[in-house]
């Protein structure tokens, strides 16, 4: 299934949340990179229909989704930000709500619903109440949730918020399998989530898609931006307060700084391969 | 939308504290019905020294077997043996009185005392001696002092007053005229002239007969009734509409009110809203809760009914539900109408079951329009509940009158039509209008709700 987002625009009391966006998705992990404020949440509402576009359409295989909603939720997996949940109701009674709540039917259901429990190693948790589960395992039950109609769109809203990092990697893992298979918009601030699984990024801020490519392209555009300084407590002092600090190795006379900036910071720096911790400490060091 | 339905019930059903409400609806009705209407009440008549006793229920069978034996086309032949018998069941004498009671009254030899004071011949000493011990149940002419005495069989007596005086509720004294005539005074006739008649044996039995059955409900009947009236005892009838009017309060609207506050709230609150409106069947799945109110109010309100039904069936069972009758509530509206027993208790039952939903319906509405599910209770509370504390007669009071809080008392809705529109004929229009009126508003938030919900947006 293919996404498109032309011209959006949505504001809340004059302020705009998501301003002007466009652009197109296809199947594929996309990640959508932002910090928190920047207008991700509204954006992934407005995608899921949830919210009303003040401007502009969002569209799916060429069709307005409002139009056409019924259909389109067919497809559509969501995982908001904030996921919630019956706190009473156990793992497996949840995902047959969901279930019903989806329209599916219940042999196909009970069959999705172990397929998913497994996968998501949520098998022992099955009987348990939801209030009784970890941060990372009601995690793992929403991403269930959203998986349980098999979707050609899955929306994930900050999926690793509360993870662990075993957790993290598991469910990185989860993403990739599934990203031939669907359009998988995964929404974040944590780089890491996404540079190694997707497939391009969209940097989100001030409501604004300011940067949509692919990993590799990004980071060429971070090229000549990255620096290293060897210095000591006084330089250092100084270039805390003129440069974008990434990260700061202290030995035993000396600091190893790694700096994001435009012009060299000091006469020794070296540049160094940019990452996406840089890209985006670039683009959101005020943020 | 069975699927849908059931994940709803179950919902509702997963919370202990909402069981227990359900609970306390379906049996809160059974047991005011039962506590004062089909239960072993003791019918007490109280005396200044001593009270005597009976079954209520055991009594109300035999009066209800007494009154049966009445049945059949109400005629002038019918009336002349009703009023015979009537004559006969009231004629009592000193050997009908309870012995141990009235000597602690009146003393070791209370007959003769009696006796005495209905002769006039008691002394200004003795009569002060009775009045200074505190006791001053008489009636008197001139010198004449009639006692009040107490019979042996407080049933019997009770039998008989209901049966030939159309009274169940009040029960008339009984007086010493003579050792071979104790007989009612009856406080409504209860006049100088009519305690002459009184004290002259003959002519009281007659008399106060006459008054009740030329005068009273029987004689209403008859007029209203526009053609032949068949007879038969009203009192299961009665019993049962009693059961049924008395036994649905507030109390029972309040504990829906919090069941159905959380209905729609608790997805917003808990953030499933957004799980759900994103989903295929989200407009199914809000259509599915308003369903499910609706069949919770309609199965609550029935399955109570049912059971006052069934108390009756065991108790004291209705034997023909077509017979017409001058209903309690419509006594004093002067209706033209002569409603039959049937009609009475199907307005009420529909009005009730029509209260329930309309409560269910309205927190629902609030619950989806405030998100909040203890600002909907808050709400629903001063509905419910303010309208029966309200006094002032000109201005809001008129609205307050036709809320669920009042009209759940079923029939609360026609007596407050009368007193509105001073006009029983027009019931037929207006009970059914304030049903319409329910419906309309139910019909009105079901579609508020459903036409957001197509929209998709939280």
């Amino acid at each position: 299934m293919e996404l498109k987002l032309v011209k959006v625009t949505k504001s809340f009391n004059q302020k705009k949340a998501v301003n002007n966006v466009s652009f197109q998705l296809g199947k594929g992990v996309h990640g959508l990179l932002g910090a928190n404020g920047s207008g991700k949440t509204t954006l992934m509402r407005l995608i899921v229909g949830i919210l009303q576009a003040d401007q502009g359409i969002v569209k799916a295989d060429g069709k307005n989704i409002l139009k056409n909603y019924d259909t389109y939720t067919g497809k559509l997996g969501y995982m908001p930000q904030h996921f919630g949940y019956y706190p009473n109701y156990t793992v497996e009674d949840f995902l047959e709500y969901m279930a019903v709540v989806k329209d599916l039917s219940l042999k196909y259901s009970k069959k999705r619903i172990d397929f998913l429990l497994k996968k998501l190693n949520l098998e022992d948790q099955r009987k348990k109440k939801m209030k009784q589960l970890s941060g990372g395992m009601l995690r793992r039950v929403g991403i269930a949730q959203a998986l349980l109609n098999e979707p050609e769109i899955l929306l994930l809203d900050e999926p690793t918020a509360g993870l662990d990092p075993k957790e993290r990697i598991a469910f990185r893992h989860l993403i990739a399998s599934l990203a031939g298979q669907c359009c998988i918009i995964l929404s974040t601030h944590i780089v890491s989530d996404i540079e190694s699984i997707a497939d391009d990024v969209l940097v989100m801020k001030d409501g604004k898609i300011i940067l949509h490519d692919t990993c590799e392209a990004l980071l060429e555009h971070m090229q000549g931006k990255v620096w290293e300084v060897q210095a000591d407590q006084g330089i250092y002092k100084q270039l805390l307060r003129d440069f974008t600090i990434i990260n700061m190795h202290k030995s035993a006379d000396h600091y190893l700084v790694r700096i994001v900036s435009d012009v060299q910071p000091s006469e020794n720096a070296k540049l160094l391969p940019p990452d996406l911790d840089d890209l985006y400490m670039y683009y959101f060091k005020d943020a | 939308m069975k699927r849908l339905i059931k994940t709803e019930l179950k919902k509702l059903f997963s919370s202990k504290l909402n069981c227990a409400l359900i609970l306390m609806i379906l049996v809160l009705p059974w047991h005011y019905a039962y506590d004062e209407n089909y239960g072993d009440i003791r019918l007490s008549m109280d005396t200044d020294m001593a009270s005597m006793e009976g079954s209520q229920l055991e009594i109300l069978k035999a009066i209800d077997e007494q009154m049966h034996a009445y049945a059949g086309i109400m005629d002038e032949a019918w009336l002349q043996k009703y009023q015979e018998d009537g004559r006969k069941s009231i004629q009592w004498t000193a050997d009908d009185l309870a012995d141990e009671y009235n000597k602690n009254l009146y003393g070791e030899n209370w007959k003769a005392f009696c006796q005495r004071a209905a002769a006039g011949e008691l002394t200004e000493q003795e009569m002060k001696q009775y009045v200074d011990s505190g006791n001053y149940h008489y009636v008197q002419e001139e010198n004449h002092y009639y006692f009040k005495v107490y019979p042996k069989d407080l049933s019997c007596w009770v039998v008989a007053n209901s049966v030939y005086q159309m009274n169940q509720y009040a029960l008339n004294d009984l007086y010493y005229f003579a050792e071979d005539h104790i007989a009612p005074v009856s406080y409504e006739t209860e006049s100088q002239a009519m305690l002459t008649r009184l004290a002259n044996h003959q002519v009281f039995a007659t008399e106060l007969i006459d008054d009740k059955t030329k005068n009273w409900e029987i004689a209403e009947i008859m007029e209203k009734a526009q053609g032949p009236y068949y007879f038969d005892s009203t009192y299961p009838n009665d019993r049962l509409e009693r059961a049924i009017t008395n036994s649905f309060n507030f109390f029972t609207l309040l504990m829906l009110a919090y069941i159905f506050s959380a209905m729609f709230s608790a997805e917003h609150q808990s953030k499933m809203n957004q799980l759900i409106l994103s989903s295929k069947n989200a407009s199914s799945i809000y259509t599915a809760k308003l369903l499910t109110g609706l069949l919770i109010a309609i199965a609550l309100s029935v399955i109570s009914i049912a059971g006052i039904f069934l108390m009756s069936y065991l108790f004291l069972p209705v034997r023909d539900f077509g017979l017409k009758g001058v209903v309690s509530w419509l006594n004093s509206y002067q209706t033209h109408y002569l409603f039959s027993y049937g009609t009475t208790i199907l307005l009420e039952i529909v009005t009730i079951i029509m209260d329930y939903c309309f409560v269910v319906f309205l927190t629902m509405g609030l619950s989806y329009w405030t998100k909040n599910n203890l600002m909907t209770f808050a709400s629903m509370l001063m509905i419910i509940v303010l309208p029966l504390f309200y006094s002032d007669p000109y201005r809001m009071h008129m609205l307050f009158r036709f809320m669920p809080g009042e009209t759940i008392a079923g029939t609360n809705v026609a007596k407050n039509m009368t007193d509105l529109f001073a006009a029983g004929n027009r019931l037929w229009f207006i009970i059914p209008l304030v049903w319409m009126i329910y419906i309309f508003i139910c019909i009105g938030i079901s579609y508020g709700i459903y036409n957001q919900v197509k929209k998709h947006l939280i």
